[in-house]
């Protein structure tokens, strides 16, 4: 997996066999019989992939006359960890963390943003009686200026010691409310490009997207509108996950090809007489200059082949070596609601946030706040790593908040494989899978941003979480990963597939699970289904009894909680 | 056969073929191995899949109904002085009910409902799949939600009990680069609509598919249903600086039933996907 080299011929020397016909089979082992044709090799040589983040709503204030307070910005907190074959267990204390030298670091080259103006040059208004949401308002348009950050710290799960708050501004531009205010042209959607920002692998990274004007001291509170945020990175591609020898080095992955490059067939044969005359086409008992020149050719004018079709399936033969792109998939859950507050009676929503008791499923009575989201496999994708973002950040500025410490407050998140879409069977297989109570969350916490476990907090409030793959010691399936228990599991494969592809490798069937004796959805999985869950069914968040919860615990922060599935993408 | 790609030489039986013109074929085969360019692979995109969604607040009362606005700007939608509507009808290709807009009133005033999501993409891509769902869980979510958002018992006026129904509409949008902030110079370079919705459930029914197997944590007292709308391979190929809007519109136009049915998709909790092929780069 290198630049391949060629040897001069040199003007007085007698030409060998190995002065021609032997550089053009050296040059030939790019191809076969172990393909080696590498991003060393490659003019486009990086992938590229989206952290693609949609917020419906985000809200302003009452008026600042009335004595309440203003509101905070969008904040979305992410990380991008290095895939895991490059990823090593965590550092004790006084090493330097542990990664890969060779790992392809991320950069950050274009960063885009807009929200729904109804097409209008106006501002859009929140309800504020008797003003209804979603007005169009021009005269306000002025104060839609919004400025755009990203943030970073170093990950507590790397560096134990250090801080839970931002320490480095990597990107700030602000896009002023004259950007909206033209009915000619408007930076809406907008895109800031020709970035170039080196990401780092143990850092945690926080988006925020700030626009003071939503809340004014008399005027309408104003909103924004499904905002759309897109940051795009360019990384250079790595080899795809396989399973070359007998072990169980991916999960689920079809066994007709295991992720192994199907080599191409072709030889040059080298003339064997030492006094034979150098030919062009096939005689004597070689290939012939001309025939050796097109086998190589040959091979472009076919077009170069590598990664998976839109059935988990390879073709015949393959040539890229390293076929394989970064990819983070940001699935957003609880998005639309703004802040939820506990269910307590004497809570009242605080600052125009909401309380449990108004959330869908009735979980004031059933104990139960739920959440899905459904991602399509239109193309393979394989999972190495899942990590939750719990957001505990109120609306309201500098307003006091809490985290719950309830005991019977437990939060799961399970990310799976789906099917039953025109199709004669359904079901589910799950691949990841955490859960936890207050008092176990510390041990799965992989960093946290202005948390304080209970105690009265303000403002930004973030935790990172892993959640681990399925996978099993006894079935030699763990892998590497977040988990300081050491059971994330291998890397998992998801694909639609044909028949052929059908059979797939083992999938354990549970965090530290054996592998499952029935594989319900057959390797014709549909979809990615993502799931939340929050419970209490004891005291049902302070609706049924008061239990541990306090006025002043938030369930759900302003902007909802995330979960990002990170792993490989293949080339198409 | 020829040499085409890898050196300019070619050679032939009964001609002279010197030292020079190999050590040129060979040096030009060990650079082309060296500097392959996008052209000679035949895989040269990756997919970008760009996930959205959120939980429905049970009542909506003229609240909580965000992302989703209005369809039609009229003076009856405008919160304070000043300003004029400049674009009355604001999503190319959706069906009207006449060439004046409605003006404001309470939700169930009949209108479309719109949510868009708009990005501008500096290099050329291709829009792959749309996939729009409905998520619900058969006995429970739809109790808290009143009318009823009910995937298999469709009635008459129902958006599912209408094979022939426009109650909901994909859209992809591009604006027009030398008129970008008017709907009417847009490009409208896909639309879906008149979609049989019956057929576009989830298999998932647990009156037809008795007992499957479920994930963990587990869905809500029954299996996980949703009403799916996918269009796949649809090779939209979206120019270099192009802004473009991804357009998800709900009819109220109609009579009292889809009215209130449209409501119900407006309280459910959405879930809308687009998978975009992005090329690789230098």
């Amino acid at each position: 997996m290198s630049k391949v080299t060629t040897k001069r011929l040199a003007r007085g020397v007698r030409m060998l066999g190995s002065h021609v016909v032997g550089q053009l089979s050296t040059l030939l082992q790019q191809f076969t019989p172990a393909p080696q044709i590498s991003t060393e090799n490659l003019d486009a040589d990086k992938g590229t992939f989206r952290i693609s983040l949609h917020v419906p709503v985000a809200k302003g204030q009452d008026p600042l006359s009335a004595g309440g307070p203003t509101h905070l910005p969008i904040w979305v907190p992410f990380t991008l960890p290095p895939t895991q074959e490059f990823f090593k267990s965590p550092p004790s204390a006084s090493e330097m963390p542990d990664i890969d030298g060779n790992y392809p670091r991320a950069v950050l080259t274009e960063v885009g943003f807009s929200f729904d103006q109804r097409s209008e040059a106006a501002a859009i208004t929140r309800k504020a009686a008797p003003v209804l949401e979603g007005m169009l308002n021009y005269e306000q348009l002025g104060r839609m200026g919004i400025k755009v950050s990203l943030y970073s710290k170093d990950m507590s799960f790397w560096n134990l010691t250090t801080p839970k708050k931002v320490d480095t501004r990597l990107l700030t531009f602000d896009l002023p409310a004259t950007a909206f205010t033209s009915t000619r042209f408007r930076l809406n959607p907008a895109t800031q490009s020709n970035l170039s920002i080196p990401m780092d692998p143990l850092r945690t990274y926080l988006l925020e997207v700030d626009c003071s004007g939503l809340t004014d001291q008399t005027a309408v509170p104003l909103q924004i509108n499904s905002m759309t945020i897109s940051l795009k990175f360019r990384q250079t591609l790595m080899g795809r996950d396989s399973n070359y020898g007998t072990t169980t080095e991916v999960q689920n992955i079809p066994t007709s090809h295991k992720g192994v490059i199907p080599p191409s067939v072709a030889s040059i044969t080298s003339p064997t007489t030492a006094s034979e005359a150098i030919r062009a086409g096939a005689g004597g008992t070689g290939t012939g200059i001309q025939t050796a020149f097109e086998t190589i050719d040959g091979f472009f004018q076919r077009l170069l082949r590598g990664g998976y079709n839109d059935r988990s399936g390879v073709t015949a033969t393959q040539q890229i070596s390293q076929d394989s792109s970064y990819e983070v998939i940001a699935v957003p859950l609880f998005g639309n609601v703004g802040d939820v507050y506990n269910g307590l009676a004497a809570s009242a929503p605080v600052q125009n946030g909401i309380t449990i008791r108004t959330m869908p499923y009735a979980p004031g009575v059933s104990g139960v706040l739920y959440d899905m989201r459904r991602i399509p496999l239109r193309y393979p994708f394989v999972l190495h790593h899942v990590v939750a973002a719990v957001n505990w950040t109120p609306n309201a500025k500098d307003t006091n908040v809490t985290v719950p410490v309830d005991p019977n407050f437990i939060n799961e998140v399970g990310v799976g494989i789906g099917t039953g879409r025109y199709s004669e069977i359904a079901g589910w297989e799950g691949t990841a899978y955490n859960t936890w109570t207050p008092a176990t969350k510390g041990g799965f916490r992989i960093d946290s941003v202005n948390t304080n476990d209970g105690a009265v907090q303000t403002n930004l409030g973030f935790e990172l979480m892993e959640i681990p793959l399925y996978g099993s010691a006894a079935n030699d399936t763990l892998g590497t990963g977040f988990s300081s228990a050491g059971h994330n599991g291998k890397p998992i494969f998801m694909g639609s597939s044909s028949s052929p592809n059908a059979t797939r490798t083992d999938l354990a069937d549970g965090v530290n699970g054996a592998v499952g004796a029935v594989r319900p959805l057959a390797g014709k999985e549909q979809w990615i289904e993502v799931r939340w869950k929050l419970k209490d069914l004891t005291s049902k968040f302070g609706v049924a009894a008061a239990g541990g919860w306090k006025a002043t615990d938030i369930v759900i922060g302003n902007g909802g909680y995330w979960v990002f599935l990170i792993g490989k993408k293949q080339l198409l | 056969m020829s040499i085409r790609k890898i050196t300019k030489q070619q050679f032939s039986e009964g001609t002279t073929v010197d030292g020079d013109r190999l050590d040129k074929a060979l040096q030009d085969t060990g650079s082309y191995l060296n500097s392959i360019s996008p052209g000679d692979s035949g895989v040269r995109y990756t997919q970008t899949q760009i996930v959205t969604g959120w939980t429905a607040l049970q009542t909506v009362a003229n609240e909580n109904q965000a992302p989703w606005l209005r369809f039609h700007n009229t003076v009856g939608d405008v919160n304070g002085t000043g300003g004029e509507i400049a674009h009355p009808f604001r999503v190319k290709g959706t069906t009207t009910t006449g060439l004046t807009a409605t003006p404001w009133a309470a939700l169930g005033s009949p209108t479309y409902w719109v949510w868009t999501i708009s990005m501008y993409f500096e290099a050329p891509c291709i829009v792959d799949a749309l996939d729009m769902m409905w998520q619900t869980y058969t006995a429970s979510y739809v109790t808290n939600i009143n009318p009823q958002l009910n995937f298999f018992s469709p009635s008459a006026g129902d958006f599912l009990g209408d094979p022939d129904n426009s109650g909901i509409q994909l859209s992809v949008v591009v604006d027009d680069p030398q008129a970008t902030e008017d709907p009417i110079r847009n490009s409208l370079v896909t639309q879906l609509k008149n979609v049989y919705m019956g057929a576009e459930a989830t298999g998932t029914d647990p009156l037809v598919y008795a007992g499957p197997v479920d994930m963990v944590p587990s869905g809500w007292q029954m299996f996980p249903t949703d009403l799916w709308f996918q269009r796949k391979n649809m090779q939209v190929h979206i120019p270099a600086n192009s802004r473009v809007s991804f357009v998800v519109a709900l009819d109220g136009t109609a009579a009292l039933a889809p009215q209130l049915d449209f409501q119900s998709y407006m309280r459910g909790s959405p879930n809308f996907v687009v998978t975009l092929l992005e090329p690789i780069q230098v």
